[in-house]
């Protein structure tokens, strides 16, 4: 028998006496297969290999059989809540029948049946037991599809990362035979080039070294998340620390005021943590306005999550663009005097994202803005997204 | 060791540039050069003073050429230096592991690869490794 086809099966337990051929003969007669068990050990044989239910006479159960089975019933995974249907001895109430019901507590998903049992109680309570039984067992199919699915989105995620880390390395080598040659021309031949000429060769070289840092920058996005992995609790004002050292020429040539407050420590990688708030800070130093930047970082308790902060008093983004900004090299700034390829605020999204935060930023036009970003508590032994 | 003309044209340059006369012999895949070696080690010619190898090249990859010149009985104690468009740091560890005596990143400015000629200068007067 295939394991689905017993998955639909009912193990009858009731050595005693007729019940047990005569209940096979009843379920059979409503298209029910079952399988007379011998005995308890051959019922806890007959469970793992996949059955529906079980329906025990409570004379097997003594505090031996119940550890038993209970130890049995236990070891299923956890998707599984087996139903048992228990048939008891009808009548009065006794020490006996009271000392039988205790013990069956332990067994978990319990149904008693009292006897004299009519058929149609049988069968619909059977029918109901396979049910419940059937629901479960979809449960386990669609968490064994889950699995899969997620093992194949993260392969696919792995060679998409490895295909972008190869395809922005051998970029680069055709972009610096164009970059390193049209110097050669300006080098070489400058005094046969018109203007017209110079400025062709000046904007190729230009688009050559734009390219270039594009795909640097695709190279640092797909590499961004990269180590998350292997984050553990980490204090994040140690991570401000070394983002505001590597951001100190800036600062000074800024003179920015920055005004810190102190971080919890939360469960992320250092590097990650670091390099949101280099370009969250490198940001506020880079989009102020002509009084001195004054940048501020703060975070605070939200639900599960820690929700961190950074304001500043730059020009501000218009609301409209408030989501777009954090686009892959989406940019609202063209020209030198805001350099750039847009990949920072990407970045910081794209490692948010996967420790299942959220980054939004609040700002309006000329009156500074507050980048936000929130990082959920993460329990132990849970994979990020 | 080289197989992308641009490349070579500006190695000619840094050369010329840093006033240094040699004679140079191109091989522009790894299977020339090994074989190149191997008919060295056969005792046919003089081992070159300095090979300038990059590390991707056809056929044959710049690794296993650093590899043969090392192993090989006449030509192991010349100077090798690699010449990369690769930054990544386990190449320039492999590099040292397998015996190269300098690490050079191909530049993407002008000016900087002329420069080379005047590491590759440096180079020459330090002499073969001991």
């Amino acid at each position: 028998m295939t394991s689905s086809q017993s998955q639909d099966q009912v193990l009858i337990l009731a050595p005693f006496g007729r019940d047990a051929a005569l209940i096979h003969t009843i379920l059979k007669g409503a298209d029910i297969r079952s399988e007379i068990c011998p005995s308890m050990a051959a019922l806890e044989t007959a469970i793992p290999e996949g059955s529906g239910t079980a329906l025990i006479a409570d004379e097997v159960l003594r505090p031996e059989t119940v550890e038993s089975l209970t130890g049995n019933l236990r070891r299923q995974p956890p998707w599984s809540d087996f139903p048992l249907l228990i048939m008891t001895s009808g009548g009065d109430e006794t020490a006996g029948s009271r000392r039988r019901l205790r013990l069956t507590e332990p067994l978990g998903n319990v149904t008693l049946l009292e006897r004299p049992l009519r058929k149609a109680t049988l069968i619909s309570s059977v029918q109901a037991a396979l049910r419940a039984r059937r629901r479960q067992y979809e449960i386990r199919d669609y968490m064994a599809q889950r699995e899969r699915d997620e093992k194949d989105l993260r392969r696919a995620n792995a060679e998409l990362e490895q295909f972008a880390y190869s395809a922005s390395h051998d970029l680069q080598e055709p972009l610096r035979m164009v970059a390193i040659y049209s110097q050669m021309l300006r080098k070489k031949y400058s005094n046969c080039l018109d203007a017209k000429a110079e400025e062709y060769i000046r904007y190729l070289s230009e688009g050559a070294t734009h390219m270039q840092q594009l795909v640097r920058d695709l190279l640092l996005y797909t590499q961004s998340t990269m180590q998350d992995e292997e984050g553990g609790t980490i204090d994040a004002n140690g991570a401000l620390d070394r983002a505001l050292a590597n951001l100190r020429v800036p600062l000074k040539q800024t003179q920015a005021v920055i005004t810190r407050y102190t971080l919890p420590e939360i469960q992320m990688h250092e590097a990650s943590l670091q390099q949101i708030f280099q370009n969250l800070i490198g940001n506020a130093l880079k989009y102020r306005q002509t009084d001195v930047p004054r940048i501020e970082i703060r975070a605070q308790r939200s639900g599960s999550s820690w929700v961190f902060s950074v304001s500043d008093n730059g020009i501000g983004i218009d609301k409209q663009y408030a989501e777009y900004v954090f686009g892959l090299f989406k940019r609202l700034h063209a020209g030198p005097e805001y350099a750039g390829t847009g990949i920072g605020l990407a970045i910081c999204k794209k490692i948010v994202d996967r420790y299942g935060g959220r980054i939004w930023v609040e700002s309006e036009l000329g009156k500074g803005s507050t980048f936000l970003f929130s990082i959920p508590d993460r329990p132990a032994g849970t994979t990020l997204q | 060791v080289e197989d992308n003309p641009g490349d070579v044209a500006l190695i000619r340059e840094a050369l010329a540039e840093n006033d240094i006369q040699a004679e140079m012999i191109l091989l522009d895949d790894g299977e020339k050069a090994y074989r190149y070696f191997q008919s060295l080690d056969q005792n046919q010619g003089v081992c070159p003073d300095l090979v300038l190898l990059d590390l991707n090249l056809p056929k044959m990859s710049g690794w296993e050429v650093l590899e043969f010149v090392r192993r090989s009985s006449k030509c192991r104690h010349i100077t090798v230096a690699v010449l990369s468009s690769s930054d990544a740091a386990v190449d320039r560890l492999q590099a040292e592991r397998l015996g190269a005596n300098r690490y050079i990143r191909k530049p993407s400015d002008l000016e900087d690869f002329i420069h080379i000629g005047a590491i590759i200068r440096a180079v020459l007067s330090e002499g073969p490794r001991t």
